[in-house]
């Protein structure tokens, strides 16, 4: 919510600093962000519409997933099928896609993984939502410099350093239907230069325990009741640990959602329908600037697990106990990066770098347990190389010429070439215009091109790339300190986009390369921070995103997005009310119905020590108990997925170490 | 309609509260850039004993101990000079020996393990200790730096300061924590 873009977002120089007097110095805010971090903000010089959560904001609206934080921001929506969480931005959001249009970087490391392109941000996100410092999001393709993925939107999380806890922290939390989390983390910054923060987190909730479904309505079916089948448990573990120009990122996670929906034609209200997906990761950079040289060097390994149980009906007989399907995928990829910066010329700001992954394994595999019967085993490996380079060129006292191209190399595609040209325009230090092109790319995944299962899907290996053509004009302004407005036109092609339909000849899904989709689109955003605490801020969005052969809008793309926030400080700045609310309008199904718009509000009370070691928040959620339901993919029967109504929750932290240095 | 309405309300809302202007928290800074400016800023609610300045236009002579991110930083953004026409100087001291002629000594987290024994070595000088390390003033440094909630604090041994002959302004006393030995 903070300001938008990069409207004379600048670091006071030294200089500036010696001029304040000591009040004023000591009013303010360090800088929580890992230094290599700036330079990881790539895009940041060239991004055109950008929104930045902070830790703060997430604090005072009781954000409990990362979906949650995403639901309230400018352009973005989310839908959940009860087993997944998905992001939509400027109309563009296909059922089933796990996220794969948008890139996910913690830290700017690349969450979404090889085997689906996915990144999970509801509960199964990897990292816990109090550990994040803040969140960019840069709307719009990016693949000139962050390569396949970054093709509606870039999202960077950073999380918080081992200074920024007062060595333990301990968090509880507690929720509707029986929902828990606890939280141990330790950071801190030692003498000799070593920093770390270290963090360990359960979570489980029972879900509803009833679920109806009017689809399964039958006797036979539980009278379209599934009962006790929305279970979740994850737990998470975070490891950073900085030293000198060295950070090391050791991240893990699993979590396991029970599944109601019956989706994938399983068996409806079997307890055993569930999934699990698992990440985990080691980073290590390397950060340095040799002169007027800044570099980052980047190596990582990672994996990605994914099993689940789907109970299948195979005789159509309706006679238990049925047969377990075993579902899974894994996936371990080494990555490396190098980045480097420097001003040429006083005019000439140049990044380049270079990406290469290898993924030494990519499987999927299917059989049924019990007889034992293996369907599909599938094991592929791949390597991209990739090479990227940016000038932003000040051409005239406060107009830049932005270029960049990236050229991406896939062993099975080819090279494919990102480019990106704008022009950045400050007429004055306050104002901020931007015209941007720029083309990004999708290459299809693991799934889409190569995934059989128990027959249950066809592959298709010829699948292409998807790509997207991007006009932008972005206009930002700020009054003062205090208020801002901001606004986007936007016109996207997108070309081969890849969506799942049913097969004639078997009725099995089969990802293929679609008709040419055409969105057209603004947004607006007008907001205030006010130095005493108050803070408020309205979004408005309005699109059509359409296939141009039928002319008809896509799936789940809603016409309209408002959203609007306000936090109220009460009790000199210790305690605040929050509210916000959200308006979609409606939407178009996988089952070409359509699904009715919605408004929903959010309250929350937060209390920052409401004893010197306690925070206190507590929230309702969907305050007017708001029925509404979201869309199922092409793999469930139900037509929509009904969503909550009115939840609450609860956090308190405990630091018992305040105050003692 | 219902959004209309919903949306001008807000509008409304915003426009009706107002705030006490207190002074803008503004962009976040560079923790050691701004470390190091309330380090050269400390100067104006020092007064060193009369003797420590030969005459008005003499030189502070600030010593850097050792070397971490704030020492760094102190020597990167060196101002020119401080408000009553007085030079800053920079000087790197190796050992206790070159303590001499310093009016303001930083040690830096480097010296953690000898910082109590240096510290109690300066005996009477009235030379102003300031570091950053843990337990800085409890062990008899003057003024220690710590970070708390995202904003740079600082603790005065008011003890430790009087009793070499250093006046702190009540100014400077009210905007930090006073440590006891």
């Amino acid at each position: 919510m903070l300001c938008p873009g990069s409207v004379a977002a600048q670091q006071p120089g030294p200089d500036d600093l010696g001029k304040q007097s000591m009040e004023d110095l000591a009013k303010m805010t360090v800088d929580s962000v890992y230094g290599a971090t700036k330079f990881l903000q790539k895009a940041g010089d060239s991004a055109t519409s950008i929104t930045v959560i902070t830790a703060e904001e997430i604090q005072k609206h009781g954000y409990q997933t990362l979906a949650d934080v995403l639901k309230g921001v400018r352009s973005f929506y989310v839908i959940n099928d009860r087993n997944y969480s998905y992001v939509g931005v400027r109309g563009l959001s296909l059922p089933g896609d796990y996220n794969a249009r948008i890139l996910f970087l913690l830290d700017g490391h690349r969450v979404n993984e090889n085997i689906f392109d996915g990144a999970y941000v509801g509960t199964e996100f990897p990292v816990d939502i109090d550990l994040i410092e803040r969140i960019e999001i840069i709307r719009g393709p990016n693949s000139s410099i962050y390569g396949a993925g970054a093709f509606a939107a870039v999202i960077n999380i950073i999380t918080k350093r081992g200074r920024d806890l007062n060595a333990l922290e301990i968090s509880a939390d507690a929720g509707s239907w029986n929902s828990y989390k606890t939280r141990l983390s330790f950071g801190n910054r030692f003498d000799n230069g070593l920093e770390t923060l270290l963090s360990g987190t359960f979570y489980n909730s029972q879900g509803h325990k009833e679920l109806f479904f009017p689809e399964f309505d039958s006797p036979v079916t539980n009278n379209g009741i599934a009962e006790n089948a929305d279970g979740d448990q994850a737990y998470s573990m975070f490891g950073d640990f900085i030293y000198g120009d060295f950070n090391i990122h050791v991240v893990g996670n699993s979590r396991t959602k029970h599944v109601p929906t019956a989706s994938f034609g399983t068996v409806f209200d079997d307890p055993r329908n569930e999934t699990t997906d698992a990440r985990r990761y080691v980073d290590l950079q390397y950060r340095h600037t040799f002169g007027s040289w800044e570099t980052l060097g980047r190596f990582s390994y990672d994996w990605y697990g994914y099993h689940g149980i789907y109970v299948y009906d195979y005789a159509s007989a309706e006679i238990p106990p049925y047969t377990e399907n075993y579902d899974a995928a894994n996936g371990t990829w080494l990555d490396f990066q190098g980045d480097v910066s420097r001003v040429f010329f006083k005019r000439h700001k140049v990044a380049f770098g270079t990406e290469f992954r290898k993924d030494i394994r990519q499987q999927q595999l299917n059989y049924d347990i019990q007889p034992y019967y293996l369907y599909f085993d599938d094991h592929l490996t791949a390597r991209l190389d990739a090479l990227y380079v940016q000038d932003k060129y000040v051409f005239y006292k406060n107009m830049a010429l932005l270029v960049g191209l990236r050229s991406d190399w896939y062993r099975i595609y080819g090279n494919t070439l990102s480019p990106r040209a704008g022009v950045h325009f400050n007429p004055t230090p306050n104002t901020d215009f931007k015209v941007n092109y720029s083309s990004a790319f999708r290459a299809p995944n693991d799934y889409e091109a190569f995934y059989a299962g128990n027959n249950s899907n066809t592959p298709n290996p010829s699948l292409k790339p998807e790509r997207i053509r991007s006009w932008e004009v972005d206009a930002d302004r700020r009054f003062g300190k205090t208020y801002y407005v901001s606004g986007a036109g936007f016109l996207n092609r997108i070309d081969d986009l890849i969506l799942p339909s049913l097969d004639p000849l078997t009725g099995n899904p089969v990802y293929t390369n679609s008709s040419p989709v055409k969105t057209k689109g603004i947004e607006y955003e007008v907001g205030a921070k006010f130095p005493g605490g108050l803070e408020g801020s309205i979004s408005h969005t309005l699109q059509s995103t359409r296939d141009v052969l039928t002319g008809e809008d896509l799936v789940n793309s809603p016409r309209q997005l408002a959203k609007a926030k306000l936090s109220l400080p009460l009790l000199q700045k210790r305690l605040f009310a929050s509210a916000e609310s959200q308006y979609t309008s409606r939407a178009r199904t996988v089952q070409q119905t359509e699904l009715g718009g919605f408004f929903l509000v959010n309250l929350t009370v937060f209390s920052r020590k409401i004893s010197k070691r306690l925070d206190l928040s507590g929230g309702l959620y969907n305050l007017l108990n708001k029925r509404y339901a979201d869309t199922g993919g092409l793999e469930d029967r139900e037509v929509s997925i009904p969503q909550d109504g009115r939840s609450f929750g609860m956090k308190l932290t405990f630091r018992p170490y305040v105050d003692s240095k | 309609m219902r959004v209309q309405r919903i949306v001008t309300f807000a509008l409304w809302l915003l426009q009706a509260l107002t705030a006490a202007a207190v002074g803008g928290q503004g962009d976040p800074v560079d923790e050691y850039k701004l470390k190091a400016a309330m380090l050269y800023n400390l100067t104006y609610f020092v007064e060193w004993p009369g003797s420590a300045y030969p005459n008005r236009h003499s030189p502070i002579v600030l010593c850097i101990l050792g070397e971490d991110p704030l020492a760094i930083s102190l020597t990167t953004s060196i101002p020119e000079e401080t408000d009553d026409d007085r030079p800053v100087i920079l000087r790197h001291v190796q050992s206790d020996k070159e303590f001499a002629g310093c009016h303001i000594l930083y040690i830096s987290s480097s010296q953690r393990k000898t910082a109590a024994r240096i510290v109690s070595s300066l005996n009477g000088s009235s030379i102003l200790t300031v570091g950053e390390m843990a337990q800085f003033a409890a062990h008899g440094g003057m003024i220690q730096f710590s970070l708390e909630d995202r904003h740079v604090r600082f603790d005065i041994n008011l003890d430790a300061a009087s009793r070499v002959g250093l006046k702190i302004s009540s100014k400077l006393l009210a905007l930090a924590q006073i440590v006891k030995n």
